[in-house]
């Protein structure tokens, strides 16, 4: 019981450190391509100006 | 001004410049932030007046909108529908399986820079470890002698570490002694993290949403917490914060396991309340059956204080405007000056002032001014009209069991109490948590002599305690052997001289116990007992009980949370090392560096899950209950018993060691003199020197039949 415990908590953290990984890789990517679009609007008014 | 003070008061001085400094140069924004929200607190305290008064104003709440200070770029967008455009997006994208990918070798990147530090290290690791094993594999006898690199090792401890240690200790005592130091550096941090800003300004949206009701604003209230806290979470790294929310952490899963310790102690009160009042506890040894009666003891203690302090409040109300505080203190004078020592004292004082303010209806003297007139001295409640004075001895009875300064425990061995009366000089608290952050002063049970429990002979003839005990928790542990059952007492006779067990009317005191204790309606006695068999005590006294055989007593669980990979830590090192150390003592008598370090790590941490476990650990006892008929109707039940709560030298299970110490002590042999059998086979020699009643039989039956 005590080694199953253990097996669940290993698991359990090493499964919250990836989820919250990749939440946060993705709102990084997000906040990249949210970066990319408002630079390529820019580009563009600057060019239809 | 001793140097020490000296360094102390510098150290302060110059910390509290450099703290001053951080906040001026580092966060400067912050303080601004805290201009900034209190002109938002004063708008909306204005808002809010104009709102509730009705009064025509064109106010502008500015809590409602961003902040000009801090426009720092978030995650989050500035608008709610951008939010759920965004949010749309972000779910739209965890789902995406190229982000995934992109993650996973974004993921096996790191994992492999990781995994080249290991390659790198494990060969280092391996030579390591075989040159320790090199180097120790060579025994020597010298003991107690450090080797070389350990002198070194010690000698550079003492002017570095050491040193160290002792001024951040002393500085650290220093800092408690004055709390008023690392309060305003509280202060100041509060500030420089922008913390305080974010507390004004909620109470600036608390005034503003109070009466405006504006749902839509709240958003951007969340963003502007989220930007506010971005001073914190920006401009320091990751495992400083993570090192920093450690303690905050300890501390909210250290709440949970009090908790949940407390709640298994109201769950044990509930059982205990269920009990009558005589009770005996049965189970094999080892089965912690005196442990457990220890535990009911400790609580019945304290419920009893606390059912005194609830008569006490609704007695009070009985008479809402009688001067009580005045009551209680001639009480305590009586009972200091030794007029008052029991309940029949009490009861007796209260008639005497009840006769006197017969004879001379003087108010102010026997009622401390209380206008009975105008207030009335009758209380009916529907069942029957009591008096003034009938109220005053139910308040007299229960505040002396409430605020008497001894344990309430009378025991025939040794419980631990430390249980603490708080008086301030007006109504007395007790302090009766059993899971207290503070060590507290220790009491202990009163000795029971037995007389005061016999009605009829007693062992000591006159004596003058006898008669004496009115309430009370009686703990008795291994009952059968004191009261013996009725096979045992075959031979006793009840018209004997001596006193014993049939003519001592203990199980009559037993069946009438509780009326020397009722107050209020309310039993205070409560005794428990304790036997391995049930049957080993008399019927009579038995059938008065409810028996509670304990059947299984479970394995330390732990009431702390989020603690198995601390304590897998803790266990694997403590084994790893014990297997290197038995091996290292085995060869070697000196001391080595290695050893040295690797003891100091293992025991850290072999020692702080000690006082986890502790603290903060409890078994759970599996319990049958009958009653003492025990027609076999069992009722299946658990029990608490908390480390915390019985394992701090509450009572000894060794209680009757004494007895065969002395015994040991008298004799001049011990097992080591305890002749040994020469082979696996017992010669008649052998067999003679046993003195069994078995062998000597035969061989007195076989020297008969030769004979």
């Amino acid at each position: 019981m005590k080694t199953v415990k253990r097996i669940i908590a290993v698991l359990l953290l090493t499964l919250t450190v990836l989820v919250v990984g990749y939440l946060v890789y993705t709102g990084s990517r997000l906040t990249e391509s949210q970066g990319n679009t408002q630079t390529e609007v820019v580009y563009e008014q600057t060019q239809n100006i | 001004m001793n140097k020490r003070r000296i360094f102390n008061i510098a150290l302060t001085v110059v910390s509290t410049a450099l703290f001053v400094l951080w906040g001026v140069f580092m966060f400067r924004s912050s303080y601004l932030r805290v201009f900034e929200s209190l002109g938002d607190l004063l708008q909306s305290a204005k808002f809010y007046f104009c709102e509730i008064f009705g009064i025509e104003h064109n106010i502008t709440a500015t809590v409602s909108g961003y902040s000009g200070v801090l426009q720092w770029e978030t995650l989050l967008p500035k608008d709610f529908e951008t939010f759920q455009e965004t949010a749309t997006d972000y779910v739209t994208l965890l789902g995406n399986p190229d982000n995934f990918k992109s993650w996973g070798v974004s993921t096996a990147s790191k994992i492999g820079n990781g995994a080249k530090v290991i390659a790198i290290l494990l060969p280092c690791l391996l030579v390591f470890i075989f040159a320790v094993k090199k180097i120790y594999e060579s025994g020597n006898t010298k003991h107690n002698k450090d080797t070389v690199p350990l002198k070194v090792f010690k000698a550079v401890m003492n002017v570095t570490y050491k040193p160290v240690k002792k001024t951040v200790l002393g500085y650290v005592a220093f800092l408690k002694e004055h709390s008023w130091i690392w309060i305003c550096w509280l202060i100041l941090w509060a500030f420089s993290l922008n913390l305080a800003s974010i507390a004004i300004e909620f109470l600036a949206y608390y005034l503003y949403f109070a009466v405006s009701y504006r749902f839509e604003t709240l958003y951007i209230q969340f963003v502007k917490l989220v930007i506010d806290l971005q001073v914190v979470f920006g401009k320091f790294p990751w495992w400083l914060i993570g090192l920093a929310a450690y303690p905050l952490f300890n501390r909210f899963r250290q709440r949970i396991a009090t908790g949940k310790l407390r709640h298994n102690e109201a769950k044990n009160c509930g059982f205990i309340n269920e009990l009558p009042i005589v009770s005996i506890t049965c189970g094999s040894m080892g089965k912690k059956k005196t442990t457990a009666i220890t535990d009911m003891t400790l609580s019945q203690e304290v419920m009893f204080r606390q059912k005194a302090l609830a008569i006490l409040q609704k007695t009070d109300m009985k008479f809402p405007y009688f001067p009580w505080i005045c009551f209680e203190m001639e009480l305590r004078k009586c009972m200091e000056y030794g007029t008052v020592y029991n309940l029949a004292t009490v009861k007796e004082w209260v008639q005497i002032k009840r006769q006197r303010f017969m004879r001379h209806h003087n108010a102010k003297l026997q009622l401390y001014g209380y206008d009975y007139k105008r207030y009335g001295h009758n209380y009916d409640d529907a069942l029957k009209v009591s008096s003034l004075f009938e109220v005053l001895e139910t308040y007299a009875l229960a505040y002396f069991i409430y605020v008497i300064q001894s344990s309430l425990i009378v025991a025939n061995f040794s419980i631990r109490t430390d249980n603490k009366l708080i008086d301030e000089g007006n109504f007395p608290n007790w302090a009766l948590d059993f899971f207290p952050k503070k060590q507290r002063k220790s009491r202990f049970a009163h000795i029971l002599d037995f007389d005061v429990l016999r009605l009829g002979k007693k062992v000591l003839e006159n004596n003058p305690k006898a008669g004496s005990f009115e309430f009370g928790v009686v703990a008795i542990t291994e009952i059968g052997k004191e009261r013996g059952n009725n096979l045992e007492l075959r031979e006793v006779k009840k018209k004997n001289e001596d006193t014993n067990q049939k003519n001592d009317l203990f199980n009559s005191w037993l069946k009438m116990c509780r009326h020397s204790a009722t107050v209020d309606n309310y039993p205070f006695i409560k005794v428990f007992t304790d036997e391995q068999r049930p049957e080993s005590w008399g019927a009579d006294a038995r059938d008065l009980c409810d028996v509670i055989n304990i059947a299984s007593a479970s394995d330390q669980k732990l009431a702390l949370p989020f603690y198995t990979i601390e304590e897998m830590i803790s266990e694997w090192a403590f084994n790893w090392f014990i297997n290197l150390y038995s091996d290292f003592r085995f060869r070697r008598g000196d001391n080595t560096l290695l050893v040295y370090v690797l003891k100091g790590v293992t025991a850290w941490l072999w020692r702080r899950n000690i006082r986890v476990y502790n603290k903060y650990g409890y078994s759970t006892l599996k319990i049958e209950k009958e009653r003492g008929t025990m027609d076999g109707k069992i009722e299946k039940k658990r029990y608490y018993l908390a480390n915390r709560k019985i394992y701090s030298h509450r009572f000894s299970t060794d209680c009757f060691s004494d007895y065969f110490n002395d015994m040991a002590r008298k004799t001049k042999v011990g097992l080591n003199d305890y002749i040994e059998y020469a082979s696996e086979k017992a010669t008649i020699d052998e067999l003679k020197m046993q003195n069994s009643y078995f062998i000597n039989g035969l061989y007195k039956d076989a020297d008969g039949d030769s004979a």
